[in-house]
């Protein structure tokens, strides 16, 4: 079985880990120890560089890097922000994390904020979770009781104290400028960059932001060392990665799986327990919604970040939504367009005005007014938006969208000529906000 | 120069005179115009009676011969005049400066202003000559016949 | 709206690219956007204006191809760098200008016929020369009910907004009244007040010209006329000492609005107006403008034509006798120059002074070096020694909010509270001991220094003024004057003094009195003025509004507003700009200037010009202040006068002790609470009253209620007044309003505005 539980300790432990003593009996807060006593700040960044941890929010830009970038000679103080914004369709595995591992997300914000000379943490928390709000503010009660935050960090000289910030729900704010603006009080708008957070972040200081599942990874690297962690999966792709998976599979679920050892065949069939008798697979979106749709064709190709963007697609977030052959690929993109005309801030007019009307052009088709000139118009609309707005909602937001005009041409050449796609099954009528 | 000429000349005269006279006899009688011909100005309303014109003053932008004056005024509930937000509170059109250019007609963007047929204009004092919203509301007094477009 | 920031393409440090093909170089730093316009190649945009801060690249309207960059680049936020290769005209740039003017007009409604910006409408003009000219568009546009009123003065249409944030910013980071915001998100962002109030402020008006769009127009203006119906004026906003620059629309005779400059002075105002300059204008046409010569004869009044008037006027002043001349704080240097001339020949050894602040003690500070507004912006240190800023020079306020923005330490000292106190350290002074706090103050070391001085408060303390000239001089710093009188500062360097024409009045030494735009029975000193007028047996008044004094007056002449008529004006930072007519005077009224040369005309001493220009030229040859200057040298954007402020010998100081029992009476002014708010219809719902504002300790101790009435007594005069107890108010000092038409506060007060103290009482 290709399942490895490195970040999810709790399944490995095989017991919820919201109790302090719980999480220190399964070996936690030991990597914190070691870093502080026998590590200096280089010494711990150069670990995150060599374990070649790439950021698991979507983007996957290398984490150690990105730390590197912290200027050492800044008046001002660093921070660590904590994106647990987790907003992204399909993606639920930070959930998890926080719900029932608190504690080595507090650990590894704590090993980041030593490692750049960070002064405080913040997690900033999508404001539908409440409950892990709580979990994790409980947490942080129990971690500053024990002197794991706070004045000493651990007996040691590092002086470092978590807040926890909620949002109020809206997906922008995991953008990670928009996330900072919210964070500061301000209306939730992505940032012009440059300058880069690293740079000029949160309240104009030096600011390391990272995504749950990436700085839950840090007590391991810490722990079990760089070069173990970076044995495993490939050069590129290192280390243990989170999946979510959800769609008309029957074990639908969080999965964690060691980078380029499993195909999309091998999670879909094997590990989410394929589909219901009788149906096959018609697409996936394997890293969150923001990404190239794929087709049965990409079934063989492995989990990892270099394979998925040769198959034309991206890793992303790893929220893995799968159809099988009872659904519409039409009413699914028209979903997925809806998602991001909700929550397009309206800060830049491409995507403002943009999301709105790919929505429209798609409900059209749905409907039965669609024109076979709307799917050019899409890929011209969606050409004037990639590479001219301000953050990557727009840029990746338009993905799902030609990527399913250009791969399932025909399911929308079929609604145009045949009157739009049927109403489905009740049971899949999901309310749409906004 | 001899008498052969003579007759010739009176000949003409002659047959001339046996001829239907080529005069018409304005003003018993007119000549009727053209369709396209461009006359006296004429403003518009729609089937419910609200003005066309919106008193955006294209026409006047679009007025070479700059005879044309516009005061717009915003539409109140009590006092709805035209369909949009504004309306002419006074449109004035001074006919002894137009030139019938028909350029106010072709700027204006709600069709609330045409060239009819109508050419009688003439007036006693320079002062009767400033046309006001309400004489260019109503049909002219004095319908000229338009013959079709084809001679 | 300025759009672009100024470029100096010969400033130092320039930085070599290649744009459109072209070889170029801009000053490093610049952004691209300006130093293309500079360099004749305009990039679209809509959201960027660098008066209102870092840019935000919202709009993506200037997006250009830049080699080897990724995608198209803002070129708003995009500094120039050397050899970067920027193309604004390549297909793929023209594609990226198209795209996101098809995006924009997706939800812009086209009722451009009866939108109040067509016509001068940015969106407008750019989706001529970028946009694709026809929409792929095909679904139901977005809806909204409208206009909605964001004010009494600005109609919001929330369909036309294209979301640049341009008036957030203003609201925010400008005028930081922080009223404004972005409602909801997406398609259906929309402006609003944070509250859900109306926005209310000094400053509100400046939305109107930054609005690229139709979304937020002018009330007062709506519907009123289309750009080509109209012509614009450069002028002086004409409200207050700061020689605001403003522009003046004309339709049919009547200022139809008044508005920014397109291109600013940065010197001056920087194209933001406060809403005092920009709404004041309905007042040219208010009920007590005077329009028509009028003549008094034995109790009969009777209307006079305006050569008529002028007649009459020459022969009382012809009879002989003993003539006073009294020159307004609103009259032109031209009308000062022409009063004193008329003094010197025709009714030689007539007494002349203007009305106004004596200010002998001032001489110190004036003489250290002046600043220019824009000069406050790159201050390291701004003081603000008393007065009122925000209400009485109200530009003054958003520069000081600027340079506090850029890193500058703000402190403020005076007696009164007021809106740019909380922006920095706040002194409070007691009434009358500016100079002990002044002695204290505790200054922080800064590469450069502005002291903001209020030219009342100062004057009323001569030694406070020593004592900052001092700070000024040994800091090396530089002084900005915050002037009490429009032109002020115009009429001293005409060397016109506050003199002794109310002595000799009350001496009964003057037999007759031309006042020229000069209402002394409605300004400090009333009262004693009122007693004084009584004892002359004629007067004359050239005026443009009636009040006490016309009403009092034997011959009226009508005269133009500063709407009206050509001039100059100097600001209280020596800066000489000009008046330019933007509206045509009421048939029976005549430019002062005009008049005056009529008058010395038929008094038999025609001075040998018949122009303003002519004018102002022999007042500037006479006069060392003005010396070098004439109209062609002021141009546009004005210019300085000399340094020397010549305070005519015989202006006195006023009393340093203040005179009468009680408590100290302290003035305050409110930016809608003059004449000029209270004539004007559009700031009807925003215009003040006087009040008596005090301290609820110093209300309970004379027993007067919340919102009560008070009488209050000075040696000089008394009025009533409503009380307001407010805590921020210090004890020890009674807060009375003045410059409110007919509230009488100016009766309490000396002509020379020196301090006096006041007995309070329940009425």
């Amino acid at each position: 079985m290709p399942i490895r539980n490195v970040v999810y300790r709790q399944r490995e432990a095989g017991q919820v880990l919201t109790d302090l003593s719980d999480y220190r009996r399964a070996g936690g807060y030991e990597a914190l120890r070691t870093a502080l006593t026998e590590m200096d700040r280089d010494e711990t960044v150069y670990a995150f560089v060599r374990s070649g941890l790439r950021g698991r929010g979507g983007a996957g830009f290398p984490m150690g890097r990105k730390a590197s970038f912290i200027p050492k000679d800044s008046v001002l103080p660093a921070y660590v922000v904590c994106n647990a914004d987790e907003s992204e369709p399909g993606t639920f595995k930070d959930r998890e994390l926080m719900e029932t591992n608190p504690f080595q997300l507090l650990e590894g914000i704590t090993l980041a904020g030593y490692a750049i000379g960070a002064v405080r943490g913040y997690i900033y928390i999508r404001g539908e979770y409440e409950h892990q709000a709580r979990i994790l503010d409980a947490a942080i009660a129990q971690a500053r009781t024990a002197g794991f935050l706070g004045q000493g960090v651990a007996g040691s000289g590092f002086d470092f104290d978590i807040t926890l910030y909620r949002g109020a729900g809206a997906y922008i704010c995991g953008e990670e400028t928009a996330l900072l603006e919210s964070l500061e009080g301000k209306r939730g708008q992505p940032r012009l960059k440059p300058p880069f957070p690293a740079v000029a972040g949160l309240y104009a200081s030096p600011t390391l932001i990272n995504n749950v599942e990436t700085l839950s990874a840090l007590p391991a690297i810490i722990e079990h060392g760089a070069d173990w962690y970076a044995s495993m999966g490939t050069e590129k792709s290192t280390g243990t990665k989170l999946f979510s998976i959800s769609g008309h599979v029957m074990k639908p679920g969080n999965y964690e799986i060691v980078l380029h050892d499993t195909t999309l065949r091998e999670l879909v069939y094997d590990i989410a327990g394929g589909f219901r008798p009788g149906r096959e697979f018609a697409a996936a979106w394997v890293g969150g919604s923001s990404v190239n749709v794929l087709g049965p064709e990409s079934l063989d190709t492995p989990l990892d970040y270099e394979s998925m963007a040769e198959a034309g697609s991206s890793l992303g977030s790893a929220g893995c939504i799968v159809m099988d052959d009872s659904g519409s690929i039409v009413r699914a993109t028209l979903r997925l367009a809806q998602f991001y005309r909700h929550e397009s801030c309206g800060k830049c007019t491409p995507c403002r005005e943009g999301t709105l009307w790919l929505e429209r052009i798609l409900q059209r088709i749905v409907d039965g007014e669609g024109r076979m000139e709307d799917l050019e118009l899409i890929e011209s609309l969606a050409g004037r938006m990639v590479g001219r707005v301000l953050c990557a909602l727009a840029d990746t937001g338009v993905l799902p969208v030609t990527s399913a005009v250009r791969r399932f041409r025909d399911d929308f050449v079929h609604a145009i000529e045949n009157g739009g796609v049927p109403r489905p099954e009740p049971m899949m009528e999901v309310p749409v906000g906004g | 120069m001899g008498l052969d000429d003579s007759l010739k000349g009176f000949a003409i005269t002659f047959r001339q005179m046996l001829r239907k006279p080529e005069t018409i006899g304005y003003p018993e009688r007119k000549t009727p115009v053209f369709p396209r011909f461009r006359g006296r100005h004429r403003l518009w309303t729609h089937d419910n009676g609200l003005e066309k014109c919106v008193g955006c003053s294209l026409c006047v932008a679009a007025c070479p011969a700059d005879c044309i004056r516009v005061v717009a005024e915003e539409n109140t509930p009590e006092n709805r005049v035209s369909s949009g937000e504004r309306y002419a509170r006074i449109y004035e059109i001074n006919m002894a400066r137009c030139i019938f250019c028909g350029y106010c007609e072709v700027a204006c963007p709600f069709d609330a202003i045409t060239l009819e047929n109508e050419y009688e204009m003439s007036e006693r004092t320079r002062g009767d000559l400033l046309y006001t919203k309400d004489m260019l509301l109503a049909p002219h007094p004095k319908p000229v016949p338009v013959r079709s477009e084809v001679p | 709206m300025a759009d672009y920031a100024p470029v100096d393409l010969t400033a130092e440090g320039q930085v070599e690219f290649e744009l459109n093909g072209r070889r170029v170089s801009a000053p490093a730093g610049t952004m691209l956007v300006d130093a293309a316009y500079a360099l004749g190649v305009e990039v679209p945009i809509f959201c960027y204006e660098p008066r209102l801060g870092a840019p935000i690249g919202a709009c993506r309207m200037c997006l250009v191809e830049i080699e080897g960059m990724r995608g198209l680049q803002t070129a708003c936020s995009t500094p120039v760098q050397p050899d970067m290769v920027v193309r604004t005209n390549s297909d793929i740039a023209k594609d990226g200008q198209d795209g996101v003017l098809e995006f924009l007009l997706e939800n812009h409604p086209l009722d451009c016929p009866v939108c109040d910006k067509g016509g001068e409408c940015p969106l407008q003009d750019r989706t001529f020369r970028f946009g694709p000219g026809r929409t792929r568009f095909v679904e139901a546009k977005r809806h909204f009910p409208k206009p909605l009123d964001l004010s009494s003065v600005i109609a919001l249409d929330r369909e036309r907004c294209i979301s640049c944030y341009r008036c957030v910013r203003f609201s925010q980071d400008v005028a930081e009244d922080k009223a404004l915001v972005m409602q909801e998100r997406g398609a259906a962002a929309e402006i609003a007040t944070l509250t859900g109030d109306q926005y209310e402020g000094r400053f509100t008006g400046n939305v109107i010209d930054i609005c690229p769009v139709g979304a937020l127009t002018s009330i007062p203006y709506r519907f009123t006329a289309r750009p080509w119906d109209v012509t614009n004026t450069p002028s002086i906003c004409g409200h207050d000492a700061t020689g605001t620059n403003v522009e003046l629309t004309l339709r049919e005779g009547h200022v139809a609005r008044v508005t920014a400059r397109p291109e600013p002075n940065y010197a001056v105002e920087e194209g933001w107006l406060s809403d005092l300059s920009r709404f004041a204008y309905e007042g040219n046409r208010a009920p007590d403008r005077l329009t028509a010569p009028l003549i008094r004869d034995d109790g009969r009044v009777k209307e006079a034509s305006l050569d008529d008037a002028v007649d009459a006027a020459a022969l009382v002043l012809g009879r002989g006798g003993r003539v006073g001349i009294l020159v307004g704080p609103t009259a032109t240097v031209e009308e000062g120059f022409l009063a004193q001339e008329l003094a010197r020949t025709a009714l030689g050894g007539a007494r002349i002074q203007r009305l106004g602040i004596p200010g002998a003690g001032l001489d110190a500070i004036r003489s250290q070096p002046r600043a220019e507004l824009g000069d406050i912006d790159g201050a390291g240190l701004v003081v603000i020694v008393g007065g009122d800023p925000p209400n009485q020079q109200s530009i003054v306020e958003l520069r000081v909010r600027k340079a506090r923005r850029r890193g500058a330490a703000v402190i403020t000292v005076g007696p009164r509270p007021h809106a740019l106190e909380p922006v920095g350290t706040a002194v409070r002074s007691e009434p009358g001991r500016l100079a002990a706090a002044i002695a204290a103050l505790d200054l922080p070391e800064a590469a450069s220094t502005i002291v903001l001085w209020d030219e009342a408060d100062l004057a009323a303390e001569p030694d406070a003024a020593g004592a900052l000239a001092r700070i000024v001089g040994d800091r090396g710093a530089s002084q900005i004057e915050l002037g009490a009188d429009v032109n002020g500062a115009g009429l001293r360097a005409l060397g016109l003094g506050a003199g002794d024409v109310l002595e000799a009045a009350a001496a009964g030494e003057i037999d007759t009195l031309l006042t020229i735009h000069a209402d002394p029975l409605d300004g400090p000193g009333a009262a004693d003025w009122g007693w004084a007028l009584g004892r002359v047996r004629a007067r004359i008044a050239i005026a443009a509004y009636a009040s006490a004094v016309t009403d009092a007056s034997t011959v009226v002449i009508p005269a133009a507003t500063h709407y009206e008529t050509d001039g100059v004006y100097v600001s209280m930072t020596g800066r000489a700009q000009r008046l330019r007519p933007g509206a045509t005077a009421p048939a029976g009224a005549a430019p002062g200037w005009e008049l005056l040369i009529a008058l010395a005309h038929r008094l038999g001493a025609p001075p040998p010009y018949r122009s303003a220009a002519r004018a102002f030229a022999a007042a500037a040859a006479a006069r060392p202040a003005l010396a070098g200057l004439d109209y062609d040298v002021i141009g546009v954007l004005g210019a300085p006068v000399a340094a020397v402020t010549p305070v005519s010998p015989n202006g006195v100081n006023g009393p340093r002790e203040a005179a009468g029992t009680g408590l100290p009476l302290v003035t305050t002014t409110r930016i809608f609470g003059n004449a000029a708010a209270h004539r004007s219809e559009a700031l009807a719902s925003v215009r003040t009253g006087a009040e008596l504002v005090l301290n609820p300790a110093e209300g309970e101790r004379l027993g007067i209620a919340d919102g009560a009435r008070a009488r209050l007594r000075s040696p000089h005069g008394e009025c009533i007044l409503a009380v307001r107890l407010a805590a921020d108010h210090p004890a020890g000092a009674a807060f009375a309003t003045t410059g409110v038409p007919g509230a009488g506060v100016e009766r309490l007060l000396p002509a020379d505005r020196g301090p006096v103290n006041v007995e309070i009482e329940a009425p």
